[in-house]
């Protein structure tokens, strides 16, 4: 059980996280709802470069509803959220938990976890399309020929994206488990645009999942 | 070895001089704060297991959880702009006696004339042959005597701030907390404010509503969009979420691994939740229209496919076709359990100075409209709460005359309604005390007492979920979802429901 002097605690901990995790994240910056309400009266005191004292920290609040969407275009790298990912988290928000509001894990939640994940996925997919060689998940992924030939990348991919989506390796099964399904639901698409579709399934596989909302 | 600082606050956390200040993961681990990146990026899920409303909301049993949770559809109507509910129903002093006159309140400086409702509850009686409570009147006109004889009412005397939206009398956010959550809609509302109505509120801020403008806002929630239907098809689309429900099922069992029976439930909450999602993603009528439910009673009663405005008082101040979509489709969910509580906002009730012709005609409307929701319930065998609001009220000059058109805003006559319905029964109301259907009471003066358990908004909010919780048998929520608000007897006094 956490005791209130400890969570006030961490929450200052909160406060310096996420604050890095918003500026980390700036170049994707969306105009900005995302925001860390605080009424902190201080914080650690600095005595000489060491942390010293904590001095009458209140609770912060923050915003989850506001925070999702800046944390998926974080896991996803995605520099310039679209208009079409900005707009599908406007009409989602409603469905997505408030921090210490809604004591709720709903379909419509991820219904709109769902919705919201392949709008970034899609933004995703456009920008590493683009980037060239300077791709960062799907660097080995040949867009130019049909989802068959990506078979062989499937691996990597999914490692790259359990690393930035999860925080971590994908297990045996959870490797297994993505390959032969997206293997299962692309076998009779040849077209060479399907492979970008693939990828986007990939995705939202991944960004839509627990682990990419649990920490 | 360096001087050791402890924190005056919390002495478990011992930091040493002569180390640098914690910057990476580790070196928090190592000084005690490390526990918190566990909660740092997603307290929206894992704050959930430390609260105490989430174990009520949730059933660990079954994916029905939700629906099989014992609590009524709740809905909220506002009358936006202060509403003379105290000159409709007549409110009592604290004895449960008739006040010696009710001129300000519209009804004449005589004692007034009553009709009892609602086995005894006393509103503003006929003068010169018309019902003085067009209130009950519109109530009466959307209902069967069969509905009433099933319903009971409540009068809760609090003085209210005139118009405007910052009255803190909307009790949705301890409703939510108590486990009143859709399975398959968020809280619905026709305001886009906090809670969805014209009101702030009362004790918990509810989770942000669903704002519904047409029918469409409801089916579009439910549908993911955009790029998912354009760039996959719909089998692709199943297989997909089957993934994601794979995916989370495995992950979430994880979490449940450490044996917390929190964490068990996280794993059942998030398989039920991905799988539904599924089951949404392609189904072709998720079952939220009630234009296409088979049974279209309900659809009926709303008169949803007649043009035309309907249930006015001589086709005065009616509801047009597109309100009565709206409104019915968001009962219809709410009695369903598809949604959380429901919020409707009716405007107009800023009324002072129209003449009591148009003041009453949006009384009637008013009562209409409650009427159709306790209609509602009949026609779905299902239990509803009803709390009727408003900000502020109005005021008229005294007369010996009988329906005085109201000319001031008044919000010190403030009133807010309770009403429920059952289909099994009346429900059992207390009879302890003379006028027992009464929380707080009016003064002399005509006015609510703010020195009574209803005596503000936000008391009065608590008042009416004290008893929702009653009604629905679980007033052992009460001290759950807030830490004992009321002594024994304060609860006693104040929960009017037996």
């Amino acid at each position: 059980m956490i005791t209130p002097l400890r969570l006030n605690f961490r929450s200052a901990v909160l406060l310096a996280a996420a604050g890095f995790t918003l500026a980390s994240c700036s170049a994707g910056d969306l105009g900005s709802k995302s925001k860390l309400n605080s009424n902190s009266s201080s914080s650690f005191s600095d005595c000489g470069g060491v942390v010293c004292e904590v001095i009458d920290m209140k609770t912060i609040a923050v915003d989850t509803s506001e925070n999702l969407l800046t944390t998926m275009v974080h896991h996803a790298g995605v520099t310039d959220p679209s208009n079409a990912t900005k707009t599908a988290y406007n009409s989602q928000m409603s469905k997505l938990p408030e921090t210490g509001k809604v004591d709720q894990i709903t379909a419509p939640m991820w219904t709109a976890i769902t919705t919201l994940s392949s709008e970034v996925c899609n933004d995703l997919t456009n920008q590493e399309m683009a980037a060239g060689a300077q791709r960062r998940i799907f660097t080995s992924v040949d867009f130019t020929k049909s989802p068959t030939s990506s078979a062989p990348v499937i691996d990597d991919v999914i490692r790259r994206m359990a690393r930035s989506f999860w925080s971590r390796n994908e297990t045996s099964q959870e490797k297994l488990l993505i390959r032969e399904n997206v293997i299962d639901a692309f076998q009779n698409k040849t077209a060479a645009s399907e492979t970008k579709n693939q990828m986007l399934y990939l995705c939202i596989a991944m960004l839509a999942s627990l682990d990419a909302h649990k920490y | 070895m360096g001087k050791i600082i402890t924190s005056t606050k919390n002495p478990r956390l011992v930091l040493h001089e002569d180390h640098k200040r914690p910057a990476s993961r580790r070196e928090f681990i190592a000084s005690g704060l490390m526990g918190f990146s566990a909660f740092m990026m997603a307290p929206s899920i894992l704050s959930i297991l430390g609260k105490p409303s989430f174990a009520n909301a949730l059933s660990a049993e079954a994916c029905a959880a939700s629906s099989a949770t014992p609590l009524p559809a709740f809905v909220g109507i506002n009358l936006g702009g202060g509403a003379s509910l105290s000159g409709n129903y007549l409110p009592l002093d604290a004895g449960g006696n008739l006040l010696p006159k009710y001129d300000i309140l519209g009804l004449g400086t005589g004692t007034p004339t009553i009709e009892n409702e609602f086995q005894g509850v006393k509103f503003a009686g006929v003068s010169n042959g018309t019902l003085t409570s067009q209130f009950l009147a519109g109530l009466r006109s959307t209902t069967s005597q069969a509905t009433r004889d099933k319903s009971s009412f409540v009068g809760v005397c609090v003085p209210l701030q005139d118009d405007t939206n910052s009255n803190q009398i909307d009790p949705t956010g301890m409703v939510t907390a108590a486990g009143l959550v859709g399975d398959l809609l968020p809280k619905l509302g026709t305001s886009n404010s906090e809670t969805g109505i014209d009101q702030k509120p009362s004790k918990i801020t509810p989770p942000a509503p669903l704002i519904v403008t047409k029918l469409e806002d409801l089916t579009s929630a439910l549908s993911p969009a955009s790029t998912l239907t354009k760039q996959l098809d719909v089998n692709q689309r199943r297989k997909l979420l089957t993934l994601v429900s794979s995916l989370s099922g495995s992950q979430a069992r994880a979490v449940a691994s450490t044996n917390s029976s929190s964490s068990a439930t996280l794993s059942k909450l998030v398989q039920c939740a991905t799988d539904k999602n599924i089951e949404l993603a392609t189904a072709t009528n998720p079952g939220i229209d009630p234009m296409l439910d088979s049974n279209l009673s309900l659809a009926n009663l709303w008169q949803m496919n007649t043009g035309g405005n309907l249930f006015g008082r001589n086709g005065n101040q009616a509801f047009s076709q597109n309100q009565r979509k709206i409104f019915g489709s968001m009962v219809y969910n709410a009695l369903k359990g598809n949604s959380g509580s429901i919020g409707l906002e009716l405007g107009g009730y800023d009324y002072h100075g129209q003449g009591r012709q148009n003041q009453d005609d949006k009384d009637f409307m008013a009562g209409a409209l409650v009427g159709k929701v306790l209609e509602s319930g009949a026609v779905m065998n299902k239990k509803v709460f009803i709390h009727v609001t408003s900000d502020g009220s109005v005021g008229a000059p005294s007369s010996t005359e009988v329906r005085v058109g109201f000319e001031s805003d008044r919000g010190s006559g403030g009133m807010a309604y309770i009403l429920a319905f059952d289909p099994a029964g009346r429900p059992k109301m207390k009879n302890d005390r003379a006028g027992s259907y009464q929380i707080g009471n009016y003064t002399n003066g005509q006015g609510a007492s703010d020195d009574t358990l209803s005596g503000s908004a936000e008391r009065a909010g608590l008042a009416c979920f004290a008893n929702y919780l009653a009604f629905a048998g679980q007033s052992s929520l009460l001290d759950k979802v807030l830490s004992r608000p009321y002594t024994t007897s304060e609860q006693d006094y104040v929960v009017r429901f037996a």
